[in-house]
């Protein structure tokens, strides 16, 4: 129940820069996460955060304290790790009270804060047991009732599901979505895992080599990519990106992709650089019964049915492009079809600066 | 099928091969410490005592006092493990958590520390000892017992505490504990490697001859092995059914060690460590 604010964070070990100037505000009651591939920073920003390592430079509050001289202990923080780190010695009752132990809390109001917090995570059964008796999913919910138990202000959680299988996940994520939304703890949430990531987040901020790409919504950083790295970070498949060059011909403005060509307003052409990036997502290609005047023919060369839809790989003029889609009937590969882009869902990028360039101000 | 139990034979015939190898010595000492005094040298020799006696442990107790003895060694063994212990799992923790100029060669040096030959630590402990004034005392004896029992230790805790998970110590940071309880986690974690640790450096400390009877000249501060040694001859004749007896009850503490730890022992030796 705290904001929590990075102002210009620093960190490096030995040559590699971990975070790199990070500034990063997270709001109260808020669900963060932070999401990019491995190496990209952001289990340091959590350990920043949680005070495991000390930033070069810059200053981190939580709430309206300065954090960056103070112990771990000192934060009330409260972290879940990906492999739990329960201890093995300890009974599930002795993990989960282990930090009102430490806080020297009576031994009446540890017990009713166990039971409680176990009722609410379901483990109540398994208080006497060792955690080497508990399955993943159970040892999970074990960590996440230690964490939970003391009330922390902030909480912290790195790839807390990623050693669970794949069904297990998708029921401990709608279970930490109802838990956030009934404790209202400002939360940060560390994945590599973008579906995680959407699915949980009020807010995604996406880094990669120690920099924040983009801090939104998962609405917004699906729809409106800040630049080329979160365009193609985000999705599943991935978008679709090829390179093209801006050209003028009698002032009129058009952005040559080869297959596909694209009028550019005059205002905006002056701003950006010759070097262009046409982005189209794979479920923005849309198949077609009949040649038009904005289809272009495709040759099927790779299908996969997945059931609920299909992904097929497909050939338009030299150019592999994947699309998502669902099939009305199979569709073999070598098969000629004709497909568009659904132009209103075009990503154009700089090429130059990586960054996405506004088609549509306003929209 | 044939092949299968022909290789088990072989298996068990080496197996048996190895224990009689490593028994043996122990049984001849035993055997001899209940043979009567005339039987001894018999040739040729008897595996198998024709007629069982008790008096060389009567005789035992009566020209040394053998639990003085014992208790020195139990003592000087129990402070050597003890500080030892202390330090050298300090120590080691300290190697496997924290990065300081140097750390990546202090474990070599340590390592290299424990093969330079204990000979040549005596004339420099025998001096350390004299002009401390711990000739003939216990700390004495344990002073250069730790010279061989820290190199071990801090080799063998490092290895166990690599291998476990700094997120225990971080989490127990995170959850409100100073940075030296959360090393207690740890420590708590690898006592089972402690425990491991504990044996082998017994063994080591247990049966030391070399410095205990360097810095120890009186007979009242004389460990077992030494006082077995120096107490029992005699100028015309070697008591060997004295001396196995000695020999014998001074084993007994490692055999039943051993009997109790092996399991662990193993595990060490499994993991690499």
């Amino acid at each position: 129940m705290v904001e929590v604010r990075l102002e210009s964070v620093n960190k490096n070990f030995g040559k590699v820069i971990a975070v790199d100037n990070l500034n990063l505000t997270i709001q109260d009651q808020e669900f963060l996460v932070l999401l990019g591939p491995s190496g990209c920073g952001k289990t340091t920003t959590l350990r920043l955060i949680a005070g495991l390592e000390k930033p070069d430079s810059g200053e981190i509050y939580i709430g309206d304290t300065l954090v960056n001289d103070l112990s771990p202990k000192e934060r009330n923080v409260a972290m879940v790790f990906q492999n739990y780190a329960l201890y093995p010695y300890m009974k599930v009752f002795d993990n989960i009270a282990f930090p009102l132990r430490i806080r020297r809390t009576p031994g009446g109001e540890i017990r009713s804060s166990v039971q409680e917090i176990a009722n609410l995570l379901g483990i109540d059964a398994l208080l006497d047991r060792k955690p080497r008796q508990l399955s993943g999913g159970q040892q999970q919910r074990v960590a996440l009732a230690r964490a939970l138990v003391r009330k922390p202000q902030l909480f912290l959680m790195d790839e807390p599901l990623s050693n669970l299988d794949a069904k297990l996940r998708i029921a401990m994520r709608t279970e930490l979505k109802r838990l956030h939304r009934e404790l209202k703890v400002t939360t940060i949430f560390v994945t590599h895992d973008q579906e995680e990531a959407m699915t949980l987040a009020d807010r995604i901020a996406i880094m990669t080599k120690g920099l924040l790409q983009q801090l939104g919504s998962p609405f917004e950083v699906y729809e409106k990519p800040s630049n080329m790295f979160v365009a193609s970070f985000i999705g599943s498949p991935a978008m679709n990106m090829f390179e093209g060059e801006l050209a003028e011909k009698n002032g009129d403005y058009i952005a040559n992709f080869g297959i596909f060509s694209l009028p550019i307003s005059k205002k905006i052409a002056q701003s950006i650089s010759k070097e262009l990036t046409l982005g189209i997502r794979p479920e923005h290609i849309l198949l077609e019964d009949k040649k038009t005047a904005k289809s272009m023919s495709a040759k099927v060369e790779v299908t996969e049915p997945l059931g609920r839809e299909d992904i097929l790989l497909l050939n338009v003029g030299g150019v592999m492009l994947t699309a998502n889609t669902r099939l009305m009937k199979p569709l073999n590969v070598g098969d000629e079809i004709w497909v568009r882009f659904a132009e209103d869902k075009l990503q154009l990028f700089d090429r130059k600066t990586t960054g996405r360039i506004e088609l549509r101000p306003g929209a | 099928m044939n092949r299968e139990i022909l290789s088990k034979i072989g298996i068990y015939l080496i197996l048996l091969v190895a224990l009689i190898w490593a028994l043996f010595p122990l049984y001849w000492v035993f055997s001899t410490s209940v043979k009567l005094p005339g039987r001894i040298f018999s040739i040729p020799p008897t595996l198998i005592p024709d007629a069982l006696t008790l008096e060389n442990y009567e005789r035992l107790a009566e020209v040394m006092p053998f639990l003085q003895h014992f208790l020195n060694s139990a003592i000087i063994t129990g402070g050597a493990l003890a500080i030892g212990l202390t330090l050298g799992s300090l120590a080691a923790y300290g190697l496997s958590r924290y990065k300081f100029p140097g750390s990546r060669y202090f474990l070599g040096f340590i390592v290299v520390s424990r093969m330079i030959p204990y000979v040549a630590f005596v004339i420099p402990i025998y001096l350390i000892d004299l002009n401390l004034k711990l000739l003939n005392t216990y700390f004495g004896v344990i002073l250069p017992h730790l010279i061989i029992i820290l190199p071990f230790t801090i080799w063998l805790m490092k290895s166990f505490f690599d291998e476990i998970p700094k997120a225990y110590e971080e989490a127990a940071m995170v959850d409100g504990c100073s940075r030296l309880r959360a090393m207690l986690i740890a420590m708590r974690l690898a006592l089972p490697g402690l425990g491991t640790t504990a044996i082998l450096t017994f063994l080591d400390s247990w049966n030391e001859f070399m410095f205990a009877l360097t810095v120890t000249s009186t007979p009242a501060s004389q460990t077992l092995p030494v006082a077995i040694a120096m107490q029992l001859q005699r100028p015309y004749q070697v008591p060997w059914g004295v001396i196995t007896a000695g020999s014998f009850l001074f084993s007994i503490p490692v055999f039943a060690l051993g009997y109790f730890i092996q399991k662990y022992v193993a595990k060490t030796f499994v993991l690499g460590v």
